[in-house]
């Protein structure tokens, strides 16, 4: 977490140097916005590594949830209750996977990959491309800001701040989620000291889930539409945000406030290159791979492996 | 018997679809000569079953490994392009050459990254996802770009024998897998690391050489893929080409018998599941499913078949 907080500084430090107009009072409610959808995305994945388990998902996920807020709005119901169903149904779907994952015993990579494909097809089934929010209620809320000086906090920014504190207090307050921690660590161990994996497993899917119906909802509230084809990648910058946010593939490593910084590092980069002429998706692309590549082999050069590490 | 079924169990399955589409699909069987070319449902299916069953055929050593590459189809997509992009300004057969160079060059640094920075093989290929997808953006700047070059299109058409000529090179490519998997320490190797890479390098095996060996291999069949699809359609196009494939190559090595946690995977299986998950997704096509639905029924069958498997023993993590 250290790591990327000064890596953040870092890189909000040479993008202002360099590029004139990029501090401002703008600079912060901006980043947090464009952070919101993966950073609320990582901090589920931060709870799903945790306990040694991974969730590919989150993407189609959260294009599924945006279609039921959608749907719901469109219903009739209020922006509120959409946008908590929206929530409902992320969790549910969490809850399923993970207990599909514990009764098939198919191994995590595998059957989140194939929820990732599964849960894309529902999405195309439900609706072609998007679905269109037309609710004056609705647009009041996703209009809605609150202005501090210059800058102005949008809904999702106030949503991303207001989840990495709960996720925060939730990852060392929860019995659950401290357990996930010795799952992750040391499966043999968990059990030996009476926890039960599976139930374990299980619940942190629930996290995720919700995470990722939350992205959902935020990414209705943003576009005041329901996708299908949106979120794409979503599960990988999500896993990019929480790996060097400090979380380990293996398990037994996360931390909730490191993912969501990381998803800023990325925003303040993106929109860096945005400053700077190059809002080109391919470069986007690449740096973010190239930032999470130049991250690992930093991650090498510094830390020895430890014993029982050696991953192929 | 039971043995012997679970060896062929992809053949199996590929021939029940097949004698299944005969009674169902109308004209399945018809087969007409145009333009040089075999036409018809079955030549269709070869076609299109060999994209699969080569870029599933050269994922055995990694998935032997223990290994998995997400980044096989966008890796198509940045050799397409450099094929196309470069056809267009050096002539055709240097953009082929830097097409296969860089494929090679994409898998091999994911087998240095891989063994060297020990990162898990799920991650460095999701990373090759993203970074080999913005990277084919740029080389074609973005969109569809039309191969102006007439042999690029040509090679689309060459079509030896009635068949296309990538039909021709997959089988090839197994017969040679085929044999290099059974008759050398190639397929040992492998094994052993999938099951337990430290007792392996210990044994004497230099896991650096073998690990970017092999996701090379994994990266040529995806430049070889994708300028297949390239010459076909005379044209590139970053963000489309290869999408989904990677998914169809995990149900071919699945259908096919092998473990995804590594060590036991087998060449000639790998092609009946390659054949058979083609078959599966083109019946659907046949029979009017939309693509949401062939993608849900290959992500059942991929979870699906590994459940059933898991069940009786109960521990295949």
């Amino acid at each position: 977490m250290k790591r990327v907080a000064v890596g953040l500084v870092l890189v909000v430090a040479v993008c202002g140097i360099a590029l004139p107009r990029y501090w401002s009072a703008k600079l912060l409610p901006d980043l947090l916005a464009d952070a919101a959808v993966p950073g609320v995305a990582a901090i589920g994945v931060c709870f799903v590594l945790a306990c040694g388990s991974l969730d590919l998902a989150v993407g189609s996920l959260a294009a599924c949830a945006s279609l039921v807020v959608a749907a719901a709005v469109g219903a009739g119901l209020p922006p509120s209750v959409a946008l908590a169903l929206g929530l409902v149904f992320g969790a549910a779907v969490g809850f399923g996977m993970g207990h599909l994952l514990r009764v098939t015993r198919v191994p995590a990579f595998i059957g989140t990959l194939g929820g990732l494909f599964a849960l894309r097809a529902a999405a195309l089934w439900y609706a072609e491309e998007s679905l269109a929010i037309q609710s004056p209620a609705f647009t009041e809320w996703s209009a809605w800001t609150w202005s501090v000086g210059d800058g102005r906090w949008r809904p999702a920014a106030l949503t991303l701040v207001l989840a990495t504190a709960v996720g925060a207090y939730v990852m060392h307050a929860w019995h659950m989620a401290r357990a996930a921690w010795v799952v992750g660590a040391d499966e043999q161990a968990a059990r030996q000291a009476g926890l039960d994996p599976d139930v374990v497993r299980v619940r942190m899917h629930t996290v995720s889930g919700l995470c990722g119906g939350l992205a959902g909802a935020l990414l209705a509230l943003s576009s005041s539409a329901g996708t299908s084809i949106g979120a794409n990648g979503l599960e990988l910058d999500a896993l990019a945000c929480a790996v060097v946010g400090g979380a380990s593939l293996l398990g037994g490593r996360a931390s909730v406030v490191g993912a969501v910084l990381a998803a800023v590092l990325f925003a303040a980069l993106a929109r860096g290159l945005q400053f700077a002429g190059i809002a080109d998706a391919g470069w986007g692309r690449l740096v973010a791979a190239a930032l999470l590549f130049l991250y690992l082999l930093l991650d090498r050069l510094t830390t020895r492996a430890r014993a029982g590490q050696h991953s192929p | 018997m039971k043995a012997l079924l679970r060896a062929q169990a992809a053949w199996v399955l590929c021939l029940l679809l097949w004698a299944g589409n005969a009674w169902f699909t109308p004209g399945f069987t018809a087969l007409a000569w145009q333009d040089g070319r075999l036409v018809g449902s079955l030549p269709d299916l070869l076609y299109h079953g060999s994209t699969v069953a080569l870029l599933a055929v050269c994922c055995v050593p990694l998935v032997a490994a223990a290994g998995v590459d997400l980044a096989l189809g966008a890796l198509m997509a940045w050799s397409a392009s450099v094929l196309v992009v470069g056809a267009d300004r050096w002539g055709a057969p240097v953009g082929l050459v830097l097409a296969l160079v860089v494929g090679m060059f994409a898998g091999g640094c994911t087998g240095l990254a891989i063994v060297r920075l020990r990162v898990s093989p799920l991650l460095a290929t999701l990373v090759g996802l993203s970074a080999w997808r913005g990277a084919a953006q740029l080389t074609s700047g973005g969109g569809v770009h039309y191969a102006t070059e007439p042999a690029v299109r040509a090679w689309g058409l060459w079509s030896p024998l009635g068949l296309p000529v990538l039909v021709w090179i997959t089988l090839v490519v197994v017969i040679v897998m085929h044999l290099v998997w059974t008759r050398t320490t190639l397929g040992l190797k492998c094994t052993a690391w999938g099951l337990n890479a430290r007792a392996t390098e210990w044994a004497g095996v230099s896991l650096l050489p073998l690990g970017i060996g092999i996701y090379a291999l994994a990266g040529a069949a995806a430049a070889v893929a994708g300028c297949a699809q390239a010459c076909e359609l005379g044209a590139a196009d970053a963000s489309t080409v290869g999408i989904w494939r990677e998914l169809d190559v995990l149900v071919a090595l699945v259908l096919g018998g092998a473990s995804v946690s590594g060590g036991r995977v087998s060449v000639y299986a790998t092609v009946g599941g390659a054949l058979a998950a083609e078959t599966l997704v083109m019946t659907l096509a046949w029979q009017g499913a939309s693509t949401a639905t062939a993608l849900f029924v290959r992500a059942a069958v991929l979870v699906g078949v590994l459940a059933w498997r898991a069940a009786p023993k109960g521990t295949v993590r």
